[in-house]
């Protein structure tokens, strides 16, 4: 196991309780990425091998972070001001269709975009709402551990702060892994020209109110 | 999921309450076919729930008079600029502190043309400018009819104007300023400005608690300290406030604004870890009420592909569904019955706890 301990800024971590695949012997093993270098890469699943053939053991072949270079963040600039376009932002990352990378093939389990509710520093979680980017997924909420969040992205975990999160299968000739990235959505600041548009639509909508009658 | 059957009776008062596990919209009845239509979420095909039932009823547009948007937090406001749309002649009613700069500035700001926003303003964004809205706090009046027997009147307890300050003081610390980064919009924590509306028709009333709160002073504080509320005809039939939450909840509410065992409904909130009404809660309120009727109940389990689900409870906690099943309560009143019973129907994962 030493191998797979420090390498690449990987380290092992307890096996997960359950199977992906049950219907086969498989054997799984869970492995997380502390490297800061990638800082937006949370978390990756790691491995199972649909035939064991040979005496290879538990060793466990870690995900390499060449497949992990996903990233959402737009360039500066990019971004879109409105939520009705947030396909930009996806389109940087893998076809969800099977894409092959010399021996490897990588699929798009699921797309999310999350909306941080609440903050709660003290069980050191943020509790989001997850809207499915990617299929017909009904909404879902879930308190999410702020330790996955990069230091990077730190100062833009608040309530109200958007993120997307990609998780994607890879297959390397018989070892298969999960992983997904959470990336916070790093929005333009506000403009002069924005404020006066702004203020221009409060005004609109402030004349259209009527004064109310009260009950004596 | 929408209980059929005939409108009710012009003399009949309804109240049907709209439910999934996020979402909470009410149609009221007061005689003379005329409705009142209080907050929205969205029926599984996509249009405002409380749209396709008086559609199921035959009701015309002509016939809502008014749509009240309690507050405007996202599990109450879906599909509320298209009820806007749909009931043109319906006079809109929204929390006072939107009439003032700084309220209608905000909603300006996160209407969508800017900047990210939550549903909540995005939607009152839309039905603001398809109406001329009402600024609504206490004693206002939002309806008055006199066609079914005994006269029908709709009026907001709340909020108090102490509680506007506040709401706004809220608000302003979000307008955003120059150079500062866009945000998405966010919600204040607690409600003490939502609109709690009471109406009076024959010898009765029923009270709609939106998710008004507590607080020191402001909020179901001021309500039940207010002696123009207290003043009001006794309530038989309750909208459990905030989705039966404790937070909502005084011994005068039940002392004082409503009669001995009323009948009591509530819709479900379920977000990360807060699931609403908890056993306590429901315990609580079956206390005071007797029966608390609940628009959605059913598992909470995640509804996604398993290897997605397995990859977030590796990095969290507490993974639920949103949309738990949408479930209907109607209740019917004869004006004037000498039963002085409640009909009740229900439809879709609409129980009794």
């Amino acid at each position: 196991m030493s191998m797979s301990e420090t390498q690449g800024g990987w380290s092992m971590v307890p096996p997960l309780p359950i199977d992906l695949l049950p219907s086969r012997d498989a054997r799984m093993r869970r492995a997380t990425r502390l490297t800061s270098t990638a800082p937006r890469v949370v978390q990756s699943h790691a491995t199972e091998r649909p035939e064991v053939d040979d005496n290879e053991g538990d060793l466990v072949q870690l995900v390499g972070p060449e497949f992990l270079t996903s990233s959402l963040e737009p360039a500066v600039g990019q971004m879109a001001t409105s939520l009705a376009h947030p396909q930009v932002h996806l389109a940087q990352v893998a076809d969800p269709t099977i894409t092959i990378d010399g021996s490897v093939a990588s699929v798009t389990i699921a797309r999310w975009e999350g909306v941080v509710l609440d903050l709660r520093q003290g069980e050191g979680v943020m509790s989001v709402l997850l809207r499915s980017k990617s299929g017909s997924e009904p909404d879902h909420t879930c308190d999410i551990s702020l330790k996955v969040v990069s230091e990077d992205d730190g100062d833009l975990v608040e309530p109200g702060a958007v993120f997307y999160l990609e998780q994607t299968r890879h297959q390397r000739r018989r070892t298969i892994s999960l992983a997904q990235t959470l990336s916070f959505r790093r929005l333009p600041a506000w403009s002069k020209s924005m404020l006066d548009s702004v203020a221009a639509a409060g005004v609109e909508i402030q004349k259209r109110f009527k004064a109310p009658t009260f009950v004596k | 999921m929408i209980v059929s059957g005939p409108p009710p009776a012009l003399n009949e008062f309804e109240v049907s309450l709209f439910g999934p596990s996020y979402g909470e919209a009410l149609a009221i009845h007061v005689g003379g076919g005329r409705w009142i239509l209080i907050d929205s979420c969205l029926h599984p095909n996509g249009q405002p729930v409380s749209a396709v039932y008086l559609q199921s009823l035959g009701v015309q547009p002509s016939q809502v008079v008014a749509l009240v948007a309690s507050h405007w937090h996202d599990d109450h406001v879906a599909g509320l600029a298209q009820l806007a749309v749909q009931y043109p002649s319906a006079e809109l009613f929204v929390p006072n502190y939107f009439s003032m700069d700084e309220g209608a500035a905000y909603v300006a700001a996160y209407s969508g043309a800017q900047a990210p926003q939550a549903r909540g303003t995005r939607e009152l964004y839309g039905a603001i400018r398809q109406s001329n809205p009402i600024p609504t706090g206490q004693r206002v009046q939002i309806f008055q009819g006199g066609e079914a027997p005994g006269q029908v009147v709709a009026i907001a307890f709340s909020p108090v104007p102490a509680a506007w300050g506040q709401a706004m003081a809220a608000l302003i610390g979000a307008l955003p300023t120059s150079g500062e980064q866009i945000k998405h919009a966010v919600l204040p924590k607690t409600n003490i400005a939502s609109i709690v509306v009471h109406i009076e028709f024959g010898d009765d009333a029923v009270l709609l608690g939106s998710d008004l709160e507590t607080h020191q002073s402001l909020g179901w504080q001021a309500v039940v300290a207010s002696g123009f509320c207290n003043a009001r005809r006794k309530a038989s039939l309750y909208k459990v406030a905030h989705h039966g939450s404790k937070t909502a909840d005084l011994p005068q509410i039940w002392t004082d604004l409503l009669v001995a065992k009323p009948v009591a409904a509530v819709t479900p909130y379920v977000n990360g870890a807060t699931r609403l009404p908890d056993g306590v809660d429901i315990a609580r309120i079956k206390a005071a009420a007797g029966a608390l009727h609940c628009t959605s109940i059913g598992s909470l389990k995640a509804k996604m592909p398993h290897q997605s689900e397995l990859l977030l409870k590796g990095i969290g906690k507490n993974l639920k569904v949103l949309n738990r099943p949408m479930g209907h309560w109607q209740f019917r009143k004869q004006v004037g019955s000498a039963t002085n019973v409640w009909a009740a129907a229900a439809a879709g994962a609409a129980v009794t706890l």
